[in-house]
């Protein structure tokens, strides 16, 4: 559950959403569920033209599984915090 | 050091992961690609999120391409390995 | 109701945020579109969800985008074909993104393509498809040769 709290605190910021067929999205993330699914406003996409009709579109739900990257704001993000984080959750999952 | 430690002694693949916290690592991922940066956070699935990557994408032949990124997720589902990088 | 028990409602509206069903719940009965794994592009009226994003799609219209003709270049349409497909139900793991449509704005850029019968688009599309299968198929294996896994299933053309 670590990256479901960590993108719940990346809310109302702009990300760029890298999918695994190479086309980026670039977005204000409005939501995220336990799966990582992702939901943009305002998106627009790096290669418009392969999607033409995205332009026409007002916000996107993007299921998790098809992601490869997403590109984050560094300073959106307390790096202590989020590695504290981690070993907590590893120390969790060890018991 | 933070004050956050696995209290057993018990090894297991991802501790090694844990070990890197806050060191570079390389990440071969699936699409010819390798990413290295700096492990901030990571879960069981091996998502990650590294900071002041560096994105290499192969191709058949020459140089791969090299893109920046400031702060990345990285999907646990594209991870084929991580290797601590000196 | 007792103080416990709105107590328990807030809780269960404030985690309710973000699940799958709040991320969808706000396009049901508005038009959206769909893009599948398979790289198909729906458009239709969504009329009902579940928490996999299982989706029941009213009026589907099926969109096929094409490049210049004689073109495989998927990336810079110039033509298209749609056909219309009625009602769909639409098992979430072949979705790769959906999002709501601005009615007022759908057609435009509609408007600078040219339109061709569905099942033309549709064969030139599966042509297009296999040379892509093709393609891949040689670059993975000169990649594995060199220690990369390209990654390319048969479902992901999208």
């Amino acid at each position: 559950m670590l990256f479901f709290s960590f993108f719940k605190t990346l809310v109302d910021q702009e990300v760029v959403v890298e999918l695994k067929n190479d086309i980026e999205i670039k977005g204000v993330l409005k939501s995220v569920d336990q799966y990582l699914n992702l939901k943009l406003d305002n998106i627009s996409c790096t290669n418009e033209t392969k999607y033409p009709h995205l332009t026409s579109v007002k916000n996107l739900f993007i299921r998790g599984s098809t992601v490869r990257y997403v590109r984050i704001n560094p300073n959106a993000v307390d790096c202590t915090l989020l590695q504290d984080a981690s070993r907590r959750e590893a120390m969790q999952a060890a018991k | 050091m933070s004050s956050v430690q696995a209290d057993k002694q018990t090894e297991e693949p991802l501790d090694l992961i844990r070990y890197q916290l806050d060191e570079t690592v390389l990440v071969k991922l699936r699409g010819a690609r390798e990413m290295k940066g700096k492990l901030q956070g990571y879960d069981s699935h091996c998502n990650m999120v590294l900071s002041d990557a560096k994105e290499y994408i192969y191709n058949e032949t020459g140089e791969p391409i090299v893109k920046d990124c400031e702060m990345v997720f990285i999907r646990g589902d594209s991870v084929i390995l991580i290797s601590p990088i000196s | 109701m007792s103080e416990t028990d709105s107590n328990v409602e807030d809780l269960y509206l404030e985690s309710y945020a973000f699940t799958t069903a709040a991320a969808i719940v706000g396009s049901v009965d508005r038009k959206i579109f769909v893009l599948l794994r398979d790289g198909r592009n729906l458009f239709g009226v969504l009329r009902t969800f579940d928490q996999f994003a299982n989706l029941v799609l009213q009026d589907t219209i099926e969109r096929i985008y094409l490049g210049s003709e004689g073109s495989d270049d998927l990336s810079k349409p110039e033509r298209f074909g749609e056909a219309y497909r009625g009602v769909f139900m639409v098992r979430g793991e072949n979705v790769v993104m959906m999002g709501e449509v601005d009615i007022d704005h759908e057609d435009e850029h509609l408007e600078v393509l040219s339109q061709i019968p569905f099942e033309v688009a549709e064969k030139e599309l599966k042509s297009i498809h296999k040379q892509k299968m093709k393609f891949e198929k040689a670059k993975t294996k000169k990649l594995l040769s060199k220690g990369l896994i390209n990654d390319f299933a048969k479902s992901d053309l999208y």
